[in-house]
């Protein structure tokens, strides 16, 4: 007779090893091996007739396969793993190992046992399954694996919401068995987001389509294995998409977008950019199906005239309209975008880089879009004053306008633009138009434009002081000032603003203006140290010390200051420090070589208040200051 | 004799499990067997049996009610006509005689005693599950090549049960997972992610 070693299995949950109970007549010697590690080496217990070199042989097979549990073969292990009662132990099942983990990821919600009623208390748990956990793999941690656990974990603590993929480990990186995981753990999904995946296919997206029919948000990025067939399957399967982006995909054409026309009539937001493949057939169907289509952005795509016209015409929910790059529209198809009368609700739109916008057609589009409040052209370059002016006469109810590098725009065209939209417009901005230049216009022939709030001119070097004086008298309502890279601006220049403005400025960012002085600020903190939130000097450097004095001197409401480059010392930055009634939250100090370890006792002092603290390239101040600082000032951020 | 004092008799005769083969489906119906046919069917042979054969070659001689009660396989097996009562023998290759002798004593046990109350069987399955690891993946395996349901459930239970409310190294013990086939950073991840599990 042979006989059995007991093993290390136990049902009722002990550590330690027993011989046990568990052989009754069948053991006649009983050998046990102590310690936790144990591999339990017994012959097989078969085979009594057997001859001497049969055991010989057995003795040599048991070193290579011992039958244990774990060549149990997958549908097994499957059969177990359903039967586990809460998502706990499934969580903890799936740490076990590698195999366990993308077996258990594979279990469908459907297919869990549900427990008997004496584990109602889990039971419980798992119902809630609302989605509003969030995962972001990133990179090296991107991997299959990854995604299943993560499908695993959050099914038992509120179910997986929003998952987004940015790139993916090269080695092993997310493929098709991932999203397989997530489409079967996670039906609570509603975004998903895969950046730079490309190593998932159809299938994954086609495996999302049918396990996860609350999607609601799909943002493809660089994504090449992912063609129209995937986009068919997930506009099959999530008729609740409400917001699809796709950027750079160069697979996905029109059929996909067709269907998305066909099946998702929840669509709000659409964003295509970059995809050789999609024309008109795909946009226009898109557009003229979804009528609950709010944003609208088309980018760097193949598309005629014909498709701006399907947008005139059936665009009566779009609100934000973003068109860019779009080398082959003309003029005619912005022209009938304007004419069709359909852009009603039209709230915002920009436009860049298109040649087609033109007198014109920017003059139909001011026309035909009666509620437009925003408008941004960048790099039109054959919009002039005319088309300007003419737009300004048609949009009565623009609040905000943004010019950037449309070079053919000159002074004229802007104040004409100006004396028309007046009654709303709260905005201005004008960013390196190479075509404003000094002119002389008499300023008594304007009149003030009440309504602007903010104004923002950028890096056009032709806008010099005097323009800066006459726009100072016009505008008395002005609380923002941006004048970034302005640097022909002089002191002259900017004081008839100051003194004008009747309403207080509220933030003023003069960063490269270089040729402004301490009598400047000096008078802004004077004038408007009562409303006075931001001020940016970046770059100024002829601003001292005195400034410092002035502004602790005068200014209540200020909390974020920028003197980084500027002539400052450690005398300005003890000034600035006690002024009791300044409370900074933000302060930058960079590339202020005067300001040396001296400073660290201010630099406390405005730490009670501080948030932020730029001391980057501050050549004085050593590296055993800052940590010091760092140490003392913890609720604030410190750059170095 | 009238054919009213045989089937008395008769019904003296049968012992009471066989009175659960005066209904048998067939063709999808329940028909009522009469008890004289049975009777007939029966003095050809005591009690019918069937053959089983172990990987050992080692025969085993069953009653065929018990199991085509339980396993799925053999039940097909003999409704289908493969099986020839007086000569073949049913070949299990996958099943040693140790493993098959425990199923034959599992089945037989829950036709004979399947009146018995619930907690009385949970016993004697306890008891019966009492062994070593291996010879509880060997029943696992005949249960699951022969598709005997209810002892595939209680294995399944039981080894639920193993799992259940264990650390992961010890799951890992019990299971005999020397390589769990995570990369260091994947092992340390769910580590920190999930501290309370090792």
């Amino acid at each position: 007779m042979l006989f059995d070693m007991p093993t290390l299995v136990n049902y009722s949950g002990d550590d330690e090893l027993y011989p046990g109970s568990s052989f009754g007549p069948m053991d006649l010697g009983r050998l046990y091996t102590i310690g936790s590690n144990v591999d339990v080496y017994y012959p097989p217990n078969k085979r009594a007739r057997i001859s001497a070199p049969f055991i010989f042989n057995n003795h040599e097979h048991e070193k290579d396969q011992k039958p244990s549990v774990d060549t149990l073969p997958d549908e097994c292990l499957f059969e177990i793993f359903r039967r586990l009662p809460s998502a706990k132990e499934r969580s903890s099942c799936a740490c076990v190992s590698k195999k366990w983990l993308m077996l258990m990821s594979s279990i469908c919600k459907a297919e869990i046992e549900r427990p008997a009623s004496s584990d109602v208390e889990m039971v419980s748990s798992d119902e809630d399954q609302d989605g509003y956990l969030t995962r972001c793999l990133e990179g090296k941690k991107a991997t299959d694996a990854r995604l299943a656990a993560i499908a695993v974990g959050t099914s038992g603590r509120g179910g997986l919401g929003k998952l987004s993929i940015r790139g993916s480990n090269s080695v092993r990186g997310v493929t098709n068995l991932g999203l397989f995981a997530v489409a079967h753990g996670c039906p609570s999904l509603r975004s998903l987001s895969l950046w730079n995946v490309s190593s998932v296919g159809d299938e994954g997206l086609a495996e999302i389509a049918k396990g996860c029919h609350l999607l609601e948000k799909l943002d493809l990025c660089l994504s090449s294995s992912i063609s129209n067939k995937g986009l068919i399957a997930i506009a099959e399967g999530c008729p609740n998409l409400t917001t699809l982006n796709i950027e750079s995909c160069s697979k996905i054409g029109n059929e996909g977008l067709q269907a998305i026309a066909r099946c998702c009539p929840k669509l709000q937001s659409i964003s295509i950019k970059d995809c050789p493949l999609v024309g008109d057939h795909g946009v226009s169907s898109l557009l003229s199906s979804a009528s609950e289509l709010s944003r609208v952005k088309l980018q760097a795509l193949n598309i005629t005239d014909f498709s701006l016209a399907v947008v005139g015409h059936y665009g009566k929910a779009i609100t934000n309209l973003v068109l860019c790059g779009l080398r082959n529209i003309s003029e005619r198809g912005f022209w009938v975008m304007g004419v069709a009368q359909g852009l009603q609700k039209l709230v915002s739109l920009t436009i860049t880089s298109c040649r087609g916008v033109t007198d014109a057609s920017i003059e139909a589009l001011g026309k035909g879009c009666s509620n437009l409040k925003q408008m941004c052209l960048r790099k039109c370059c054959f919009v002039s004053d005319s088309g300007l002016i003419a737009f300004g006469k048609a949009a009565g109810s623009l609040e905000s306008l943004q010019l950037e590098e449309c070079n053919r725009v000159t002074q004229s065209g802007i104040i004409g633009a100006l004396s028309n939209i007046k009654p709303k417009l709260k905005s201005l901005t004008l960013v390196k138009c190479m075509g404003i230049k000094d002119i002389d216009v008499e300023v008594s022939m304007l009149s003030p434009c009440k309504s602007l709030r903010s104004l923002t001119i950028q890096n056009c070097p032709g806008f010099s002081s005097a323009s800066l004086a006459m726009v100072g008298k016009l505008c008395p309502q002005i609380q923002h000032v941006d004048l970034t890279g302005l640097y022909g601006i002089t002191d002259a220049g900017l004081l008839p603003l100051l003194e004008n403005c009747e309403a207080g400025l509220v933030k003023v960012n003069l960063t490269g203006c270089w040729n402004l002085t301490d009598s400047i600020v000096s008078a802004l903190a004077k004038l408007h140290g009562g409303t006075l939130e931001l001020l940016n000097l970046d770059g100024c450097w002829k601003i001292t010390d005195a400034s410092l004095v002035a502004i602790a001197d005068n200014c209540l409401l200020l909390n974020d200051l920028d003197v980084s480059k500027c002539a400052i010392t450690d005398a300005g930055v003890s000034i600035l420090s006690h002024a009791t009634q300044l409370s900074l939250q933000i302060l930058s100090l960079s590339g202020c070589s005067d300001v040396s370890n001296k400073s660290v006792p201010f630099l406390k002092k405005l730490g009670q208040t501080l948030l932020g603290l730029n001391l980057q390239h501050c050549s004085s101040i050593g590296s055993s200051t800052i940590d010091l600082l760092v140490e003392n000032l913890w609720r604030c951020d410190i750059l170095s | 004799m009238e054919l009213l004092c045989i089937r008395q008799w008769i019904s003296g005769l049968l012992p009471t499990w066989l009175s659960a083969w005066c209904i048998k489906p067939v063709g999808g119906a329940l028909v009522r067997q009469e008890p004289e046919y049975i009777l007939l069917a029966l003095m050809g042979s005591p009690l019918k049996k069937i053959m089983l054969c172990s990987s050992e070659k080692e025969i085993f001689s069953v009653e065929e009610q018990v199991m085509v009660q339980h396993s799925v396989i053999i039940n097909n097996m003999i409704e289908d006509g493969s099986y020839n009562h007086e000569e073949s023998k049913i070949p299990l290759d996958c099943v040693d005689s140790k493993t098959l002798k425990k199923v034959i004593d599992y089945c037989t046990h829950h036709t004979h005693h399947h009146n018995d109350n619930q907690e009385d069987l949970e016993a004697w399955d306890a008891q019966f599950l009492n062994v070593d690891s291996n010879g509880l993946y060997d029943l696992l395996m005949a249960a699951n090549y022969l598709e005997i349901r209810n002892l595939l459930d209680l294995i399944y239970g039981t080894i639920k049960n193993m799992i259940k409310g264990k650390k992961i190294d010890e799951i890992r013990r019990i299971f005999n997972i020397k390589d769990h086939g995570f990369t260091p950073e994947e092992e340390e991840q769910n580590r920190k992610e999930y501290p309370h599990f090792y």
